[in-house]
């Protein structure tokens, strides 16, 4: 569970107090990633996933955003190509750009 | 403390006749709020009219927002303390009801908004006398609550409730409670202080992120349960430092004006055996019953609590804890349970017999015999009578 080091009066949030909201806190050890090589861009995780945890580019699946993930393993169920799987949450993971994969 | 009798003729040009309405409306004129949404209710009204004639005399800049209901001028009072206004407001009895939703929202937001509550039972039946039913219900809001005994305690905590209010180490609502009628229609000579005095007091008014003031953010955002928790210990930690806060403003305020007042006052409590609690303008009763028994040699006293939130629990152990036998006087109920003031007294003061009055409901008087029955009852046992007590309502009328 992530918690801001300090809360103002009344729960006010200025500009820069928290860039990103954390609303990841339900997930119990084990995120999801993809193995590139095996992802056809088909978008049916991104179109099936709850919290619209799928990122995208230019309508291209990159990764997923981790600060929204339940961890609630829908997209490794509708992924037809079994490019999704879950990993412990310390393994680390690389968006698509950044293992250079093809689009 | 009749202290105009003895003050000299210079002094004594202080001192106005007012109803507790005016006088409280004679300090909002001095404190001269930015914002003041209202909606009127009796025993309020007396207040607001009396405001209202001052704005429009161009005594105050006030902006008076003339609302649709309480619950939107808490609404509306709660936009502008945080858009950067010093705001204040007054309500009683069913208006109060219906502005605790938002209320919570002003204290948990750690809106510093001051009211006047001119205390008014509850309906029903309906009735516009005074007890203390609106206040109670208002008990777990957040706020801070003080219950004064006169119209010039309701001049001067308007005052220091500002100060407290608005306190960095408090930001939370102050509901002043002035009784319905005894206090917001009688008239009584009331020390008026220079207008710069009150304002160099009060001060300015400085909400610490007000939206108007270029550090505008994210107000009343959603909290889940990782966050809703701490969010509300602080919010009732804020409250807890109001005691400490509101201790050294009444220091100041005495320094300032030579009125010192308790947070939690004893009155011939020195050697006393048996003592009377009490809130509101019907101490000054207990007050002349304590002095015709300490007459007649009865070691008895009076303890009267002006702040009710935050509870001064260790003031009231001290003050209490040498007693052999205690009543306090409640002036709401809790059905099914005991009433609010007597649960306070008991979680906080160990050692005494405590037993319960329920007195002055709808605005039946508590008189003086009333309350001399009480003492002669607290002296016959040292055992705790475990019941509640009715002063001043001897006929059961049967249901049928
Ligand atoms: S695990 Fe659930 S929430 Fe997380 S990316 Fe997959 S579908 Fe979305
Ligand atoms: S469903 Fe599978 S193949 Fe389709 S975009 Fe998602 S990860 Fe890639």
């Amino acid at each position: 569970m992530s918690f801001p080091e300090t809360i103002r009066p009344g729960a006010v949030i200025l500009r820069n107090d928290q860039s990103v909201p954390n609303m990841s806190g339900w997930r119990t050890g084990k995120k999801p990633t993809v193995k590139w090589s095996q992802c056809v861009d088909c978008l049916i995780c991104w179109s099936f996933c709850p919290d619209a945890a799928m990122i995208l580019e230019d309508g291209h699946f990159v990764g997923i955003d981790y600060q929204a993930c339940k961890g609630c393993e829908i997209c490794v169920t509708s992924c037809p190509t079994q490019a999704v799987y879950m990993v412990p949450e310390e393994t680390p993971v690389s968006l698509r750009e950044e293992i250079g994969g093809v689009l | 403390m009749m202290a105009w009798f003895t003050e000299s003729a210079e002094d004594l040009r202080r001192f106005r006749v007012l109803t507790g309405g005016q006088a409280v409306a004679e300090a909002l004129r001095q404190i001269d709020p930015d914002v003041f949404p209202v909606y009127p209710i009796t025993p309020q009204t007396p207040i607001i009219e009396a405001f209202a004639q001052i704005v429009a005399d161009g005594k105050s800049h006030a902006h008076i927002l003339t609302v649709e209901s309480e619950h939107s001028a808490m609404s509306a009072a709660v936009g502008a303390a945080l858009a950067g206004a010093r705001t204040m407001t007054a309500t009683a009895s069913q208006g109060l009801a219906y502005m605790i939703e938002i209320v919570y929202l002003a204290a948990s937001l750690r809106a510093p908004i001051v009211m006047a509550v001119g205390n008014r039972t509850l309906s029903g039946p309906i009735n516009i006398h005074g007890d203390h039913s609106d206040g109670m219900l208002a008990r777990d809001t957040g706020a801070i609550q003080i219950y004064v005994k006169n119209a010039q305690e309701a001049y001067d905590w308007m005052i220091m409730g500002t100060r407290i209010a608005e306190h960095p180490d408090v930001l939370l609502p102050v509901l002043m409670g002035l009784d319905g009628f005894t206090l917001t229609h009688s008239a009584e000579p009331v020390e008026i202080e220079e207008d710069g005095l009150v304002k160099e007091f009060v001060g300015s008014y400085e909400y610490p992120y007000a939206l108007l003031a270029g550090t505008a953010g994210t107000y009343g955002a959603f909290a889940m349960p990782e966050h809703y928790f701490e969010i509300k210990r602080q919010q009732i930690e804020a409250l807890d430092r109001g005691g400490v806060v509101a201790q050294r403003i009444v220091e100041d305020f005495a320094e300032r004006t030579g009125r010192a007042y308790d947070l939690v006052e004893g009155y011939r409590m020195e050697d006393a055996e048996r003592a009377m609690v009490i809130m509101g303008s019907q101490s000054g009763t207990v007050e002349e019953a304590v002095d015709s028994l300490r007459a007649r040699h009865q070691k008895v006293g009076l303890v009267t609590v002006r702040m009710f939130r935050p509870f001064p629990r260790q003031m009231l152990a001290r003050l209490l804890a040498p007693v052999q036998a205690v009543a306090v006087f409640d002036r709401s109920s809790t059905p099914g349970s005991f009433p609010p003031l007597y649960q306070e007294i008991r979680a906080s003061v160990n050692g005494p017999r405590i037993d319960s009055i329920i007195y002055g409901l709808g605005g039946r008087d508590l008189t003086i015999d009333n309350v001399i029955q009480v003492f002669d009852r607290l002296g016959q046992s040292a055992q705790d009578s475990n019941a509640i007590f009715y002063a001043g309502s001897d006929s059961r009328t049967k249901e049928g």
